[in-house]
């Protein structure tokens, strides 16, 4: 234990650690700190209790899965980790309008966004609640990097009307889109379940039934996209949700979708798909 | 179209007084990443976790009107037990039947699943640290950004005082007294925000 000296004042310490004023400074106190091991010992058992320490290091230590991605989730974090967030989604969420209610995470046109379900390159899709309607419903919104693009903004608003125009079972439906204003989106129905994509990495190979079943719904999905005279040419199975406890398939993004007619959307050359 | 829960938009339309809804607020705030946390542990992927959240939180909301029928009991407390009774009963399931909706009040509050221990052990560490996380928003938002710094250095990032003091090129000691208040703060923020608890 180290001796308290004739120049320490405990009084001092405490007064320290209790002021309310964050910027009252005690420059004979920090100094006499600099050399006192006892004073040092003091002030820190004063603070709080060794279990408290303790607590404070193993506890905000960044853990694990602080930053992965989450947004509805990662409304608390301590400083700089928020800014792990892929910047395509803190942009977006930039850019919402702010809401009262503390569920979710901010408006976009009548919509209140209260997660995100995907992020692509184009932009993110957030999930979103439709107050007028009561429904659930995804918001495929474009980055905004992007949306000073004029390509990227063509390329978009003819997935939307595109997709749009397809009316089936088998093709997400598209309720509304928003391609003028500062961040393009187009709001589509919010499939409950994953797409088939995920199925496969958590399930491995399917039934023959099953694949057949998946194979006619998507193939109905797509022909009712060529009665608009619309290829989807992006058809993979992240493309292609399944719904949960319905038997049914549905085939989303239609970003790389061209019109038949449509010459001028992809010359010689131009590499579509996904990678 | 399939019915989804969400269709239920408004989790608060249950909660009409300002005590309450302060209750339900803090509550959201709080358990919102703590059950994010242990799905994304247990494997699942970003979005599934974020659809796990919103599962149990809408059973918790769905729960409230029957609160009224428990004379006596505080909101804050109910609001509590019936959150650690879902969350338990969600992680306690085998990971591939995350089936939670329809069950009544009853259930939820009687629900113990076998394993129950090292789950509840999970959900108290994670909560614990829940509050530590929002008590540092508050603390670090209060005091400059030195004085911060020398108490993340020293306490987080397992820093040394003398090595804290070479990075932000102050004296030790002033580093020993920055920490010493930021942990002051913290500790009280902590017990302040433990008060609706037990
Ligand atoms: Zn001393």
């Amino acid at each position: 234990m180290n001796a308290q000296r004739n120049d320490c004042d405990r009084r001092r310490i405490d007064a320290f650690l209790e002021s309310n004023h964050v910027a009252l400074e005690d420059p004979q106190l920090i100094e006499h700190l600099d050399s006192c091991q006892s004073c040092r010992d003091y002030i820190g058992s004063q603070a709080a209790e060794a279990r408290s320490w303790a607590q404070a290091t193993d506890l905000l230590k960044p853990s694990e899965f602080d930053n992965a991605g989450s947004l509805a989730c990662s409304a608390v974090t301590i400083g700089h980790q928020s800014s792990e967030q892929p910047l395509a989604v803190r942009n977006v969420l930039a850019s919402l309008a702010p809401t009262d209610d503390p569920n979710r995470l901010g408006r976009l046109g009548g919509y209140e966004v209260s997660g995100v379900v995907g992020v692509g390159g184009m932009g993110i899709v957030p999930k979103a609640v439709d107050p007028a309607l009561d429904r659930v419903v995804a918001i495929k919104v474009m980055a905004p990097h992007l949306a000073n693009n004029a390509a990227s903004r063509a390329r978009f608003s003819r997935e939307a009307k595109a997709a749009a125009a397809v009316l089936d079972p088998n093709v997400v439906p598209i309720h509304s889109v928003s391609s003028d204003g500062d961040t393009p989106y187009l709001v589509m129905a919010y499939i409950r379940g994953g797409s088939l994509q995920k199925r496969l990495q958590r399930e491995g190979t399917l039934t023959t039934v099953e694949i057949s079943r998946i194979g006619a719904q998507v193939a109905a999905g797509l022909a009712a996209a060529h009665e608009q005279v619309l290829v989807h040419r992006d058809v993979k199975p992240e493309n292609i949700l399944l719904e949960d406890n319905v038997e049914r398939v549905t085939l989303t993004d239609f970003g790389l979708a061209r019109a038949v007619d449509d010459a001028s959307v992809t010359r010689e050359g131009t590499i579509a798909g996904t990678p | 179209m399939t019915e989804f829960p969400e269709t239920r938009s408004n989790l608060l339309a249950q909660v009409r007084s300002p005590d309450e809804r302060e209750a339900w607020e803090e509550f959201v705030l709080t358990y919102q990443p703590v059950i994010y946390r242990m799905a994304r542990r247990r494997g699942m992927q970003d979005s599934d976790a974020q659809d796990l959240v919103q599962t149990v939180l809408m059973r918790v909301a769905g729960a409230i009107e029957s609160w009224e029928k428990a004379p006596g009991v505080r909101f804050r407390h109910w609001l509590r037990r019936v959150a650690k009774n879902a969350i338990l009963s969600a992680f306690s399931r085998k990971p591939n039947d995350p089936a939670l909706g329809g069950s009544g009040i009853q259930q939820l509050m009687d629900e113990q699943p076998a394993e129950a221990t090292e789950v509840e052990h999970e959900l108290a560490l994670e909560s614990q640290r829940e509050q530590f996380l929002r008590a540092a928003v508050m603390v670090q938002s209060d005091v400059n950004a030195e004085t911060w710094r020398a108490f993340e250095l020293t306490v987080i990032d397992g820093e040394s005082c003398e090595s804290a003091a070479k990075i932000l090129e102050k004296s030790v000691g002033a580093v020993y007294a920055a920490r010493s208040r930021v942990m002051r703060r913290l500790r009280n923020k902590v017990q302040e925000l433990g008060q609706g608890e037990s």
